[in-house]
């Protein structure tokens, strides 16, 4: 397993150099160990002698795709090496306009499952893993299928909970929120030129603390990612509270499966969510013609 | 909680709904007074944030009324409207909001007598719920 993991290492090194002695390559986006040696960061390759930075292993989380956005108009070829879940959110960014394909190098890297620093097991948020179909890659490690893992996620189960269990799930976790937006700045999804949190006028959300403010926050956050979320969690790894970020999304996404049969964002050429609609849509809440 | 009276806000839209407003209080039907209502040219045009921030500030109920699926003056809005609050409702209850406090109804120009009663029986099903949790357990003041 070591073996093979330092071998695609090795491949994702000298792919990312040849690439950038390309004369219109900018940068490769990849990974690097932090200096504890404890986690990975995300790395920037600029020149070709910077690639023995990079590192393919299972600590890889953060997700290369979520810078691309932010380097929309810039000049020359981008190339960015993701896993199956940060493919998911490149096919997302593709399909929404903030990167264009054609600027892009994408180095695919079949991924066995990260693991979570602190339990030392596979992170619960492979256990919904799932790889894109028919994603165009300019190289990739190996096959891009989803990889056979069985990951117990632990996880409250909120649907079978009671409303004021739920109540009270909540509160406990958002009393520990400090509203640092780390779960809005880590998410690829996150691209708005303005925020709706950062507006001034209208002022939509303030930074007093109470329960009420930050229940706006998470129900906010959580939908505007409603049909859009590739369910990577990454979200619940930046909180520096732990609080349990992922639970929302993630209800978004089992919602949307169960009443408007929604595959999940970025795995198909299915249309946005909430982009579109079906004059079948259920109406099981509303009056309806009563 | 019998003398409870909720603050419930109603979105209306500027086509069938509003105009079913009108044709309930021109048609003298009685009505609770507990609804704030607000025209919007489209019931698409009511943003999530929107409800949540109502929800959130302390208002017991929003109500979202678009013309019926189909009847949609912009053709398409209220269909938009409905993906969207059954995505929102469920979110709500997730996060421990009652499944009622947020409601997405269709009362065309006509019915008159419809909205006065999608009306009554609104606020008669949030007052026998009572006060939103969000603005009973506001804490003031103490954070630090």
């Amino acid at each position: 397993m070591r073996d093979q993991l330092k071998g695609m290492q090795t491949r994702l090194r000298e792919i990312a150099a040849a690439f950038l002695e390309r004369p219109d390559a900018l940068c490769f986006i990849g990974w690097e160990m932090t200096p504890d040696e404890k986690e990975t960061r995300p790395f920037f390759a600029r020149k070709p002698r910077q690639v023995k930075r990079l590192v393919w292993n299972e600590m890889c989380h953060p997700n290369p795709a979520s810078y691309l956005p932010g380097l929309r108009g810039s000049e020359g070829m981008i190339g960015v090496a993701v896993k199956g879940c940060d493919a998911r959110a490149l096919r997302e960014l593709i399909r929404a306009n903030q990167i264009e394909r054609k600027n892009l190098f994408v180095l695919g890297i079949p991924c066995a499952g990260l693991v979570d620093p602190n339990t030392g097991a596979i992170a619960s948020r492979c256990s919904e893993c799932q790889y894109p179909v028919d994603l165009d890659y300019d190289e990739t490690l190996g096959p891009m299928e989803t990889p056979d893992l069985t990951v117990e996620r632990s996880a409250p189960d909120l649907d079978a909970m009671s409303l004021q269990q739920r109540r009270a799930f909540w509160k406990q976790e958002l009393d520990k929120c400090i509203r640092c937006d780390a779960c809005r700045k880590i998410c690829y999804g996150c691209y708005c030129p303005e925020c709706i949190f950062e507006m001034s006028d209208p002022k939509w959300a303030t930074n007093r603390g109470d329960l009420a403010d930050k229940i706006f926050y998470h129900a906010v956050r959580a939908y505007h990612l409603a049909g859009r979320c590739v369910g990577c969690d990454e979200c619940a790894r930046a909180c520096p509270m732990g609080v349990r970020l992922d639970l929302l999304n993630r209800s978004l996404r089992d919602h949307a499966k169960e009443m408007f049969s929604f595959d999940g964002a970025g795995i198909t050429d299915e249309k946005p969510l909430l982009r579109t609609f079906s004059t079948e849509d259920p109406d099981p809440f509303f009056g309806g013609d009563k | 909680m019998s003398d409870f009276e909720p603050k419930i806000l109603v979105f209306a839209c500027n086509w069938c709904s509003y105009a079913g407003a009108d044709m309930a209080g021109v048609s003298r039907y009685q009505m609770p007074p507990n609804c704030r209502v607000i025209r919007v040219m489209c019931s698409a045009r009511v943003r999530p944030e929107q409800v949540i921030s109502a929800l959130t500030q302390g208002l017991d109920a929003v109500l979202v009324l678009g013309c019926h699926p189909g009847d949609c003056h912009y053709t398409e809005g209220n269909y938009i409207t409905r993906r969207r609050g059954i995505m929102l409702k469920n979110l709500l209850e997730t996060m421990g909001f009652e499944k009622s406090r947020f409601q997405v109804n269709w009362v065309s120009a006509a019915e008159g007598a419809r909205f006065a009663q999608v009306v009554r029986e609104f606020v008669e099903e949030i007052k026998a719920l009572g006060p939103s949790h969000v603005s009973t357990e506001k804490d003031t003041g103490t954070h630090a």
